[in-house]
């Protein structure tokens, strides 16, 4: 019953560092342009915050590709 | 319509009065104006300051927790029991506060979206949800520990355990005292959603790829 415990949740795994850097885009033009803080930025490019689909299709909308090439579930390993 | 002079946060305008407007309305438009500016300057300054980053990192939030609670709990003994002091205690905790405020970029003063974004709102929320189970346990161990307190007196006065506790327990406070614990009472609630954010703290920046 609730949720998941923490280790057993799934991961986003994300390609925005990846589009930000061959786009050109600091990481303070990518926050300015979605309206968030840089640093907030950062915890999402590490995955250590999943962003909410308002952002996330924003910042595909920034980086000019489609938010599942971005965005997608951590594949589980076996 | 301008303004004219300026002496600290008193302006002195001068109105048009060759416009259709009324200059009690040119006056308004001009504060509003002035208004805005500041308070884009600020929210500005919040969202963006790197002064202060010594105090965001996750070193310095560990450092900020432990002086905090060092200064409120061993400050609230000596200032309590020593009989003075009670200013330099009250001026370090609304210090404590302050720094823990900067730390964190004046998440927990503010809900302007300029300033916090949807990552702070929602570790904001947890802090505070943490913070509210802190402070109901800390209440149920202060209330569980006069009760032990009570029942200790009694037994070791009267030499029995009473089945319902004592109806009376005396603790003569001066005002001073009362001072103290208000201080150390308005600090604890203030600082405990910022322990309850967590030590991680904004990531040092890049040198390979700064910010700016």
């Amino acid at each position: 019953m609730g949720r998941k415990p923490k280790d057993q949740e799934e991961r986003i795994i994300n390609r925005i560092e990846e589009l930000r850097l061959a786009a050109g885009i600091s990481r303070q033009q990518l926050a300015d342009a979605v309206g968030v803080h840089y640093q907030t930025v950062g915890y999402i490019e590490r995955g250590e915050y999943s962003p909410s689909l308002v952002l996330a299709l924003q910042v595909a909308k920034v980086l000019k590709a489609p938010v599942e090439t971005i965005f997608s579930l951590e594949e589980e390993e076996n | 319509m301008a303004v004219k002079f300026r002496i600290g946060n008193w302006f002195i305008v001068g109105v048009d009065n060759e416009s259709d407007k009324h200059p009690s309305k040119q006056v308004d438009e001009i504060i509003e104006k002035y208004e805005d500016q500041i308070e884009s300057k600020l929210k500005n300054w919040i969202k963006n300051d790197r002064f202060f980053d010594g105090f965001r990192n996750t070193y310095a939030r560990v450092l900020l927790f432990v002086l905090a609670n060092v200064w409120l709990y061993g400050g609230l003994f000596f200032t309590y029991n020593n009989g003075s002091g009670f200013w330099i205690y009250a001026a370090g905790v609304a210090l404590s506060v302050l720094a823990q405020q900067i730390s964190v970029r004046f998440v927990f003063n503010t809900d302007a979206r300029e300033i916090v974004d949807e990552y702070q709102e929602s570790r904001r929320n947890r802090a505070y949800r943490r913070a509210y189970r802190s402070i109901t346990g800390f209440s149920a161990g202060v209330v569980l520990s006069v009760l032990f307190y009570a029942y200790v007196n009694v037994y070791f006065t009267d030499g029995y355990i009473p089945l319902v506790p004592p109806a009376f327990i005396y603790w003569n406070l001066g005002a001073y005292q009362v001072a103290v614990i208000l201080v150390f009472l308005m600090g604890l609630f203030s600082l405990m959603p910022y322990f309850a954010w967590g030590f991680k703290g904004e990531p040092f920046r890049s040198k390979n790829e700064p910010n700016e």
